[in-house]
């Protein structure tokens, strides 16, 4: 209770500022809903409980406060409007306000949402609507529906607050305080954090910076082991260093020895030679000394005795050869003789000369004459036929006689030509429109233009035919089925409607009843007026009625049996058009596309064939030109033919050749005189010349007697080449005279010089002689042995030298002789014993060279080996990938720290954040929220302390007595309506803090507390109430109207609608109850919770807890509320509208909150 | 009778086998470049010691892992030993932790002029120079079980050789200075270093070529020049083919985007007026008072920056790579932020209890976990740790900051 009254007392003291004040003082309904002229007046001030039965009108009542202050809805009209019980709609609240009392009066004009609205003062003069300008500004309908006038439904709703501006006053935790948003703050947190380690759906910076960490970690691993390679190749190649250093040694030993046996093997016939050379100069011993120059003397004078031998020998050949060349030299007497005689002629030389010369001359001055006459011959266009110089027929009298035919027959070929120029026009004429009309229809795949337009016509024709049927046939159609449904419905029926059959069986029951009525009277015996005329209209009605059947029938046959005689018909017109149809698509091309498009075509292709129409005129005009010029060059080319016949004619007449043309004709009359000079000038050389040829032939005469005479043969008959000949022999005798006394002088001469020497041949004979006695020897050949001898020794000790100085320079620089030597040796020691074969020096040396040979290829393998390792070790040293590798680690390494860095300055960042949102979440919550707390802990006695919302988040949350935070979604029905509750309170207190004090009215909001719970809440509405708010609670449930009545609480009773009088009373005030409280009977259903409180409502009939049927428990916090599953009618009934409302208004809604 | 004077080369951690780091999108023009620059400042290092007639080289660790090096490390070192020996020139090399003796193959000989001694095995002393009349001696400085510098043998007294001290990895300067040896030749720490230079000159020559953004600067080898007197004298060469520097853009609050494209164009510039045949991997940092730290962050000015300057790179010969730009400034957020009564006040306030070491520690590794992850992944994300670190904790303000501010 402590708490209740510190609670109380702060809220008492709230301070309502100045602003929209609204009061309701008293509610008059004109008509709405079952309301009809209601008047509460009197209307308390703090807290009201207005109680009623079910559908008694407390919803009616709220809606009816709500659509005075916000107008009629769609909904408020179709439902409350019109009034039930009449009258108009609308009425009017009287209120009090701070500016004093006024009435807001609002009737429905039927139409607007707004309706007739006004604003009464006290005195009734109408003020401006600024009062509900500023409702309106300040609390919108859907605020005031979810805060202000709450039905269960809107209590339940808690996400409807969120979307209007009490939401704010909830959810929003910074209340502006902040620069930025604390959440987008923590949002941009993690997703930076996000980038770095990734998420669901990508792999983030880090894990990407890792990967290729690693992928350069191992490829930095995988190079480093190259070291290990190195290392071995360069082990290797200290090792194969060694060995080459041994291989080289070896190879140098084998050369050396290689070298030795080659030379001795060069050097062998040297050396053998000399070694032979030794033995033979000790075996030819010393030889006596002969005086210098004796073999050169004896020498001397040898030769020079057979030089002269030679000479002699040559004398005499000489002589010889003079005698026979004397010899060679013959004489032709004869022609010596006549010597004169052939001088004589070879004077007339010059003058032959002259005469064979101008014998040529002639002749071919002749030629050219013969030659120049032909040339202007064929100038003139004749050829080669034979001129008719020597007839004289020709001259230029009748070559003049031939100009008129000449005339003619140039006339004639011009004319021709003309008339073939102007046929070969025409004909071009005619073949290009030919070319071009059968293009064209080629292109429309035709050759006749007639055929082709008329079979595209007629086509066109048949296709539009064919649309027309379409369309008729759908007509038909849709006529077809009109008509049928038309007979089909029940109207249109040979047989007449129930409706029409039950209306006439009506009527003539009706009319039967007073025919009979009036038969009756009649069988009574009641003769009077009324039963005469009962009988008459029975009667007259019953024949009406059954005329009227017997006419509605027939007409209705007529009708039905036209419509069928109409169908029919429409059916044999839709048949005969399907056969037309089905011709035409016989005729049609199957294929081509919808009928419109293909009927476009056929159009299209009409109207192109009907362009090429004046084309085939124009063809047929040009056909006709080319035949009449055909005709025309016919003629003029007869006309030719007889001219030339004319013209041949008179050429033959006169010698010339028929083909001669009147051109050649023309040249020929100008080159007549000339062609006669020349023709002249020829004939006298041609005398001249046969004069030349006689003298000639009589000289030739005289040279061939000549030379027959002196013997000399000829064959050529030339005069010239015969005097020639003769003058030629007697030179060449003349010559041979000369060299035989030559001959003979020379004969003489070498007869004296062959005497002189013999007598020197003798002197050198003596002289030989004694120098053979010089030498001691007897004769030349003992003097030439011993001379032999000594002369060989002296060669062979030359040869010796030599021989020695070649092998010593064979040898230098390379070996030694004694090398050499033992080499020899060694050769000649193997093959003289044939027990032990050895080997001869090229043996050795060919084992050598493949010892070497070897030696060098494996040096060689070694260097190429070396060569490749240090191709290798230069290769792996120059490698930079492993520092390239380590560089871009060290790289993403650093990438990684930064990254890492970040990640824990972001993760420290959002660290502390949420620290700050929990610390924000603890201090910082709305003021409403705060209010929410304090009246939800006074709804729950304690056990729940705080109410509260998270950061970004509208979610509601709530507080235990042990702190325990639990989602107000995860709450019995009851306690979350209890949170609600407590929210609205706080919602209103918020909006008086705001300026804004309406009254708040509660719709049965308490219908799902049980005792315990509605008790508090009552408790806790009274003492809401003291604080200064008008609070009206409407309920149906008596045990809360009691709980109510028993806090002494102004209670009042509807008044039954259904009763006008009890209406016209007013509310009833209800006088106070206090008893205990009230207990209520644990239900099966709600409709037994209602029945039951329905039936226990009365104050004397109140269930009180017992063992049998123990009171609703109280601790229903942790338990299902029964209540919370069992509404009553009107709140189910209620709740549809509100929805189908709300969902047609807040458009587009938004889901429920959790809680709601 | 004074000695004669001698000069070596003093080089170490070559780390041969190791690129470039922390460059994501270079381009391929550059790829080259970068992944040959360990191969070519050395070579650089070894054609610098022949041109300079050095009587030896000192090599002290790290010069190659030759399991992550591969055949190109292994040739290189061969090839330019080999040179070094056709010039007479004696390489000792002490190994360092990722180029242990053990790792070096057996079979590939070493050129005779190298010697190779290690840092876990106790080696002889070194003469260096004629038998008879030796220059200098080798002395392996190692760490005893305390920790403190041990010189294996006992340095000379005589005058005419002097004591060199050899060794890798950190180690006490006094010590070092009580040793006895006129230069101790260190190796294993990638920034040159000059811990003393009286009475001992103790020395890091550092990396030959830097690899990453904490390696800035000219890198290169220390030659060590020896006079007749025996005092030391060391001279820097500079051999990076690429490097790595922080050049810094001093803003002020008036600066806006426009003003800061030109005020980092004009960077690009100096730097390539100042070294054009050098490859440059520049950071830009941005101090002085700024109203583009949301902008550089979140607003996409820092990237749309990056990328104008790296359009550059190659242009007019100008090799100049634009890794990133940093602001000082940008990591700050004003005090009065804290105390809003917003979602981000509280947001901060909740991250500044966490920096303070209050509040419920943040796990990582379990809850916040998206789910599913592979193991992988899920490794891979709690390699860093459990709880996020400081510096975490600031980048989550700044981009709470940068989310909620609503700007």
């Amino acid at each position: 209770m402590t708490d209740q009254r510190a609670f109380s007392s702060e809220k008492s003291v709230l301070p309502i500022k100045e602003g929209l004040h609204v009061r309701i003082t008293k509610v008059e309904i004109d008509g709405f809903g079952v309301w009809s002229n209601l008047i509460l007046p009197d209307l308390p001030d703090p807290l009201t409980v207005v109680y009623g039965p079910n559908e008694a009108g407390k919803t009616t009542l709220m809606q009816f406060i709500r659509t005075v202050l916000y107008g009629f809805s769609t909904e408020r009209r179709r439902r409350y409007l019109p009034p039930v019980h009449g009258g108009n709609g609308g009425g009017q609240l009287n209120a009090a306000g701070s500016s004093g009392e006024f009435s807001i009066v609002r009737r429905s004009d039927g139409k607007a949402t707004q309706g007739d609205v006004r604003i009464l003062a006290a005195d009734g003069s109408a003020q401006d609507s600024d009062l509900l300008n500023s409702l309106y500004s300040q609390i919108d309908e859907s605020t005031y529906n979810n805060v202000f006038a709450v039905g269960l439904h809107e209590l339940q709703e808690l996400a409807s607050i969120n979307d209007t501006e009490a939401g704010q006053y909830l959810y929003d935790l910074t209340g502006g305080l902040d620069r930025v948003s604390l959440i987008e703050v923590l949002r941009e947190l993690k997703a930076a954090q996000n980038r770095l380690t990734g998420d669901e759906h990508r792999a983030g910076q880090l894990l990407d910076l890792m990967d290729e960490r690693n992928r350069l970690d191992n490829e930095v691993r995988q190079l480093a082991n190259q070291v290990n390679q190195w290392v071995r190749l360069w082990a290797e190649r200290t090792a194969l260093e060694q060995q080459l250093t041994e291989q080289q040694d070896e190879l140098n030993h084998l050369q050396l020895e290689i070298r030795v046996a080659e030379l001795a093997v060069n050097l062998r016939d040297r050396w053998t030679r000399r070694r032979k050379l030794d033995q033979e100069l000790s075996a030819m011993g010393n030889v006596p000394s002969l005086p210098e120059g004796i073999v050169e003397r004896l020498n001397s004078l040898n030769e020079r005795i057979d030089q002269r031998r030679k000479q002699r020998a040559q004398m005499k050949l000489t002589y010889y050869k003079l005698r026979d060349e004397f010899r060679s030299f013959p004489i032709n007497r004869v022609l010596w003789g006549q010597q004169s005689r052939v001088q004589a002629l070879a004077e007339q030389q010059d003058w032959l000369s002259a005469l064979t010369a101008q014998i040529q001359r002639l002749e071919s001055e002749v030629t050219d004459s013969d030659r120049v006459l032909v040339s202007h011959q064929q100038l003139s266009g004749l050829g080669n036929a034979t001129m008719p110089f020597a007839s004289g027929d020709l001259s230029p009298i009748t070559l003049k006689s031939l100009r008129g035919p000449a005339r003619d027959l140039l006339d004639a070929t011009r004319s021709l030509d003309q008339a073939k120029r102007e046929y070969q026009s025409e004909r071009d004429e005619k073949n290009r429109t030919q070319q071009q009309l059968t293009k064209q229809l080629n292109h429309h795949k035709t050759t006749n233009l007639t055929e082709a337009l008329g079979e595209a016509r007629q086509q066109a024709s048949q296709i539009r035919r064919r649309i027309q049927i379409e369309e008729r046939l759908d007509q038909l159609t849709r006529s077809l089925r009109d008509l049928e449904e038309e007979m089909e419905s029940p109207a249109n029926a040979r047989l007449l409607p129930i409706r029409t059959l039950a209306l006439l069986g009506v009527s003539t029951s009706f009319f039967g009843m007073w025919l009979l009525a009036g038969l009756f009277r009649g069988w009574l015996n009641v003769s009077d007026l009324i039963g005469s005329a009962m009988l008459w209209i029975g009667g007259l009605g019953l024949i009406g009625t059954i005329a009227y059947k017997f006419w509605l029938e027939h007409s209705l046959r007529f009708y039905h049996d036209e419509n069928q005689e109409h169908l029919d018909c429409l059916d044999r017109e839709a048949e005969n058009l399907r056969v037309e149809q089905r011709d035409l698509d016989c005729l049609l091309p199957s294929e081509g596309g919808p009928w419109v498009s293909r009927l476009k075509t056929a159009e299209k292709e009409v109207a192109e064939l009907e362009r090429l129409v004046p084309l085939e005129s124009t063809l047929e005009t040009a056909s006709q030109r080319s035949e009449s010029a055909q005709t025309h060059t016919s003629r003029v080319a007869n006309d030719f033919q007889e001219t030339r016949t004319r013209w041949a004619t008179a050429l033959l007449a006169i010698g010339l050749p028929e083909t001669t043309t009147p051109d050649q004709l023309d040249q020929l009359s100008a080159q007549y005189e000339s062609m006669l000079t020349l023709k002249r000038e020829a004939d006298i050389k041609r005398d001249e010349l046969q004069q030349r040829r006689r003298e000639l032939e009589t000289l030739q005469t005289r040279l061939q007697k000549l030379a027959n005479e002196t013997g000399l043969p000829y064959n050529d008959d030339d005069p010239m080449n015969l005097l020639r000949q003769i003058t030629s022999a007697l030179e060449s005798e003349s010559h041979s005279m000369r060299r035989r006394t030559e001959i003979r002088e020379k004969a003489k001469q070498l007869c004296k010089e062959h005497q002189q020497c013999l007598h020197q041949s003798d002197d050198l004979n003596l002289k030989r002689e004694t120098l053979l006695s010089e030498a001691g020897v007897s004769n030349e050949q003992a003097l030439m042995q011993l001379v032999e001898r000594r002369d060989q020794i002296r060669q062979l000790k030359k040869e010796r030298e030599k021989i020695a100085g070649e092998i010593e320079s064979l040898i230098s620089g390379q070996c030694c002789e004694d090398d050499i030597r033992r080499e020899f040796e060694k050769a000649e020691k193997g093959s003289a014993d044939m027990n032990q074969p050895g080997q001869t020096i090229e043996q050795r040396l060919k084992i050598l060279q493949n010892q070497r040979q070897k030696c060098e290829d494996q040096l060689k393998q070694s260097f190429e080996r070396r060569g490749q390792l240090a191709e290798q070790i230069k290769t792996s040293a120059a490698d930079r990938k492993l520092a390239k590798a380590r560089f871009q680690l060290a790289a993403v390494e650093e990438q990684l720290a930064v990254a890492s860095r970040r990640w824990r300055v972001l993760t420290t960042s959002y660290s502390i954040l949420q620290e700050v949102c929990r610390i924000y979440e603890a201090q910082h919550q709305p003021a409403t929220l705060r209010a929410a707390s304090q009246y939800l802990e006074r709804l729950t006695s304690g056990r729940y302390r705080r109410v509260w919302t998270r950061l970004g988040e509208e979610v509601l949350y709530v507080d235990d007595a042990d702190g325990k935070v639990l989602a107000a979604e995860s709450l019995s029905r009851g306690t979350r309506e209890q949170i609600f509750l407590s929210l609205r309170l706080a919602l209103v207190d918020s909006y008086a803090l705001r300026g804004v004090v309406l009254p708040l009215i509660l719709d049965d909001v308490l219908v799902n507390f049980d005792t315990h719970r509605a008790r508090a809440a009552a408790e806790v509405l009274q003492e809401f109430a003291d604080a200064g708010h008008q609070v009206l609670v409407f309920t149906c449930h008596e045990h809360v109207m009691r709980i109510f009545q028993s806090l002494s609480v102004d209670v009042r009773q509807l008044p039954d609608h259904n009763d006008p009088a009890d209406v016209a009373l007013g509310w009833q005030v209800m006088d106070p109850l206090p008893t205990q409280i009230p207990t209520v009977h644990v239900a099966k259903s709600s409709k037994d919770v209602v029945e039951k409180v329905a039936v226990d409502a009365k104050p004397d009939a109140i269930p009180m807890a017992s063992a049998e049927q123990p009171a609703l428990h109280v601790d229903a916090y942790d338990e299902p509320n029964l209540y919370a599953e069992h509404t009553s009618d009107e709140h189910e009934y209620e709740w549809k509208i509100d929805e189908a409302e709300t969902r047609r208004d807040q458009q587009p809604a938004k889901p429920f909150l959790r809680a709601s | 009778m004074p000695s004669p004077p001698f000069r070596f080369l003093h080089a170490s951690d070559f780390h041969l086998d190791r690129p470039m780091m922390g460059i994501t999108d270079a381009p391929s023009s550059m790829l080259d470049d970068l992944i040959d620059a360990p191969y070519d400042a050395a070579e650089q290092i070894f054609q610098s010691a022949i041109q300079e007639n050095v009587e030896f080289i000192l090599l002290l660790g790290d010069i190659l892992n030759v399991k992550l090096a591969g055949p190109r490390g292994l040739a290189f070192l061969v090839d330019q030993f080999s040179k070094l020996g056709e010039h007479g020139i004696a390489i000792h090399w002490l190994d360092g932790s990722s180029d242990p003796l053990k790792d070096w193959p057996a079979a590939v000989q070493l050129p005779p002029n190298v010697h190779r001694f290690s840092t876990t095995s106790s080696t002889a002393d070194l003469l260096i120079g004629p038998q008879e009349q030796p220059r200098a001696q080798l002395l392996h400085i190692v760490q005893d079980i305390d920790g403190k510098p041990q010189i294996s043998g006992s340095p000379q007294t005589s005058a005419m050789i002097t004591n060199i001290g050899v060794g890798y990895g950190d180690f006490d300067t006094e010590q070092l200075n009580l040793s006895g040896v006129q230069y101790a030749a260190l190796g294993g720490r990638h920034q040159p270093q000059t811990l003393a230079t009286k009475p001992s000159v103790i020395h890091y020559c550092g990396t030959h070529q830097g690899r990453g953004q904490t390696e800035t600067g000219p890198h290169g080898a220390t030659l060590v020049e020896i006079t007749e007197t025996q005092s030391v004298q060391t001279h820097r060469l500079t051999v990076d083919t690429i490097r790595w520097h922080t050049e810094e853009i001093k803003l002020n609050e008036n600066n806006g985007a426009e003003e800061l494209g030109r005020l980092l164009a004009r960077g690009l510039e100096k730097l390539a007026n100042k070294d054009p045949d050098r490859t440059w991997l520049v950071t830009w940092l941005l101090t002085g008072p700024s109203s583009l730290g949301h902008q550089l962050r979140r607003g996409g000015l820092a990237k749309g920056l990056i990328r104008q300057l790296r359009s550059r790179f190659d242009s007019n010969s100008k090799r100049i790579w634009t890794v990133g730009i940093e602001s000082s400034k940008s990591g700050s957020i004003e005090p009065s932020s804290y105390e809003e009564d917003t979602i981000l006040g509280e947001y901060l306030r909740a991250i500044r209890r966490r920096q303070q070491g209050h509040g419920t520690p943040i796990d990582l590794t379990t809850g916040l976990m998206p789910q599913p992850l592979s193991n992988e992944l899920r490794q891979l994300l709690s390699q860093a740790g459990k709880s996020p670190e400081k510096c975490e904790l600031q980048e989550s303000a700044l981009q709470g900051f940068d989310l909620l501010h609503g700007d």
